[in-house]
Formats: C-alpha cells, structure tokens, sequence
C-alpha cells in the first residue's frame, strides 16, 4: 500500500469557526437558489446539493494545522493544530482507545497553530499508549511543558496518561520511521520551521508549510532543493496573495502562484494549497482559487507558445477532511 | 534574461529582455537595488521584449515599486505584450503601476509629473 494523506486541518494561524451570522447567510443563499432553478420537492434535495461546489456547503473547514499520512503499516501526524482533536478521536477506534497506541507525531515548528490541539488529543491522556514526538528544533520538551502547565491547562505534563518519547531529527539527514523515511528541510519563516519530504515505495510526500519561500530558484535553495525535487504530492503555503506577500515580508507565509510556479520549475505532480488565511470567508479563498487558475492556464499556455518548458500540474485548494493517495 | 540600462535626464530605462522568473528576478532585484542606492528616483521599465513573467518577477517590481515610494521616487511600465499584461490583471498588478502602451507615454507621464501618474496611454 502506498503513502495516503488526510487533511485534518488546512486553516493557517487561528481554528476559524464559520460564525453563525455566516451560516445563516448561506443557508438562505442555498433555500434561494434551490427554489431559483425551479425545484421544490424533498427527492431534489441531495441533487442540489451535488450541483453545487464544495465551498458553499461545508467550506475549506476552520481547523489549524493537521495532517495525517498511512501506509498499510505505518502512521505519521504532521503537526498538532486544532484538526489532531477529531484525529485523536478517530484513532480511539484503534489500538490507541484501548491503551495500546503507538502515536508518531512530526512538529514543523512551534507556533500556536501547530500546537494548539494537543491538549485536546485525547490518546495522549490513555495510559498504555505511547506518543513519539519529532522534531528538528531542540526546544520540543520546554514547548509541551509550558502547554501543559498551570495556568495555561489544569493537566500537568506528569499527569498525561501516555508515555511521552522526544526524537530530534537531524536537519537533511533521512529517517526511517517504520516503512517511512523521513528527512526535514529548511522553510522560509520567523523562528525555524522544516519542512518534511517523506518517501515510501518510490513515491514522495513533500510538506511545506508555514512557507514564505522567499528562495524559489535553484541556487537559492541550495541544500533544501530536494524538498522541491521528484515530488509526487507538495503541501504547499497560500495563505496570501502575492500582493499581500509583498506587503508582509518576514511573516513566513507564501502565495499559490509562488508554489505553483515552483511546481511548474520542477515537475512536481500534484499540489495541495493549505494555511489558508483566518480571516477569509469560504468565498474569498475559492476566490483566490479561481485566481490561481486564471494564472495557471494563463502561465501554461505561455509556456507551449514561447516554448519555456514549464510542467502541467495538478493542484487544489485543500479543504479539511480532504483525503488522497500520493 | 538581459537588462538595458539606459538613461534619459533623470529617468533611469530599464529594457527587459527574456523571462523574469525565479531565476532571473534576483538580477531584477540586485540591479535595482543598485540604482537606488545611487539616488535613482524615476524609473521606467520597457517590458516590450519580455516573453514571460512568473510570480518571482512579480515580487520584485512590487518590492522595487515599494522601495522607489519610501524614497520619494516613482516607477512606471510600458509596452508590456498581452499575455504578459493577463498575468498583471489576474494577480491584482494592474491598478497598482502606472502602465503605459509605449515608452514614449511612460517618459511623459514621469516628465509632466502633473499628469495624472494613471493616465494609461
């Protein structure tokens, strides 16, 4: 079985709830457009609701920073944002419910986003399990005691039920871990962030995220080139526009047309977009979407015309509870 | 990709030649970092010969645009093919440089600073 990858959360910075002034807006806009095309009967229902595109029913989902990557015998998380809480429950189902767990978890860095939902992981609170926890920053066991700490959280760190195991990852330097190997490379942001190209059976994994990718040539990237090189499926950061990355240098984070050109510069085979930005609505980031694929039809036709020699890639905008294989 | 330098009282011209992309945007950077670090104020960028721009050629005339303002300087682009101007419009570029079809417009528009600076020829 090859590598599978889920989106547990896809929001940059802060869990995003959809409020429910917004909810209610877009209740009424689906009530209006059901009766606009002319249907009215409870059977028209679930083929309305298949008519339309996926941001105006459940959005790109509020949860912060989570992935989830399996092969038939191995499971990684790639940071702990607010989406590891449903993942948590999702594996109580497993061994983890019964005290018998073995929990890999990989942190790009430490900002909140990417920390926030440990808390709430409930596997963590199980005796018996066993939660392995990565990362290339030494800083990993002062950052889970200041989380589980008074008065930030009533749990104590010696009060989790599950055996804590702190792994530091030499940076560029694979890792096996099971049928995974691993090795983390340098992204663009405040504070140090890495990123993880992960392989399994011929196929790569690449997880870049948070990312202002200010280096986006070759010789700029010089030994962080391979997170960018034979990839199958990249993760990549959108949570701005390229405007906005112009005017908020050094906040770490990139713009989709960035990663998309970087795709279209190595042949990366298929592009995810996540962190995308709190403050947006579901209708804002699918505009951003239909942008990126202006730009990339755009950039593509140029590229047969002029003869540049870009490469077509498949990419979306991810929404949380997304699922594909690499 | 080749970059003209040429100069026209106060204006500096820059003729770009080839792609602005990822790997020619730091010699974008680096040239015009150099001219305003040598009093620069007007620039004019002739796009007439550029064949493709990525979002990293993007980046840089936004950052140099940015840096001409804080200096109390002022860019303008010219000439730019429409497959090129497709992109300016898609990211958002478009309302935020001066644009002008040729040359002769762009040096205008920075001699007669009275001109309104988007009165696109």
């Amino acid at each position: 079985m090859g590598m599978h990858v889920k989106f547990w959360g896809v929001r940059g910075s802060l869990p995003s709830p959809t409020g429910p002034e917004a909810l209610v807006t877009r209740f009424r806009d689906l009530l209006h457009a059901f009766f606009d095309i002319g249907y009215s009967r409870k059977a028209e229902i679930e083929k309305f609701l298949e008519s339309l595109p996926p941001h105006r029913l459940g959005g790109y989902g509020g949860n912060t920073l989570c992935l989830e990557v399996t092969t038939g015998a191995q499971q990684i998380i790639i940071d702990g944002g607010s989406g590891i809480r449903p993942l948590g429950y999702d594996l109580l189902k497993g061994p983890c419910g019964k005290g018998k767990g073995e929990v890999h978890i990989l942190f790009t860095h430490f900002h909140w986003d990417h920390v926030l939902g440990l808390p709430f992981f409930t596997p963590i609170f199980i005796p018996g399990n066993t939660i392995h926890l990565y990362a290339v920053e030494p800083d990993l066991p002062d950052v889970l005691k200041t989380i589980f700490r008074k008065p930030n959280f009533p749990v104590q760190m010696e009060q989790l039920g599950a055996k804590l195991v702190y792994h530091r990852l030499p940076p560029r330097q694979p890792t096996r871990l099971g049928e995974i190997t691993v090795t983390p490379y340098q992204l663009d942001h405040p504070d140090p962030c890495w990123g993880y190209r992960l392989e399994h059976q011929g196929k790569v994994f690449s997880h870049c995220a948070d990312t202002e990718c200010k280096r986006s040539n070759r010789e700029d990237l010089g030994p962080d080139l391979p997170m960018y090189q034979g990839v199958d499926l990249m993760v990549f950061d959108a949570q701005y526009s390229i405007v906005e990355v112009v005017e908020k240098v050094d906040w770490g984070h990139a713009a989709a047309l960035i990663g998309l050109d970087l795709a279209m510069q190595e042949g990366i085979k298929k592009v995810a977009f996540i962190h995308h930005e709190p403050a947006s609505s579901d209708d804002k980031i699918a505009q951003a979407e239909a942008r990126t694929r202006e730009y990339y039809e755009r950039q593509v036709k140029t590229s047969r015309e002029e003869n540049l020699g870009l490469h077509e890639v498949d990419w979306f905008f991810a929404r949380e509870g997304m699922s594909l294989d690499v | 990709m080749d970059i003209i330098e040429d100069k026209q009282g106060a204006i500096v011209l820059l003729g770009l030649v080839g792609r602005l992309d990822s790997g020619t945007s730091p010699q974008m950077e680096e040239k015009v970092l150099g001219l305003l670090a040598g009093g620069a104020k007007q620039l004019v960028v002739n796009f007439a010969r550029l064949d493709y721009i990525s979002s990293a050629g993007l980046r840089v005339l936004l950052m140099a645009a940015k840096k001409l303002k804080a200096s109390g300087g002022v860019i303008a682009l010219c000439a730019l093919k429409p497959h090129i101007r497709e992109v300016f419009d898609i990211a958002g570029f478009t309302a935020m440089f001066p644009i002008h079809e040729s040359e002769a417009l762009a040096l205008r528009s920075l001699t007669n600073m009275d001109a309104p600076w988007d009165a696109r020829g």
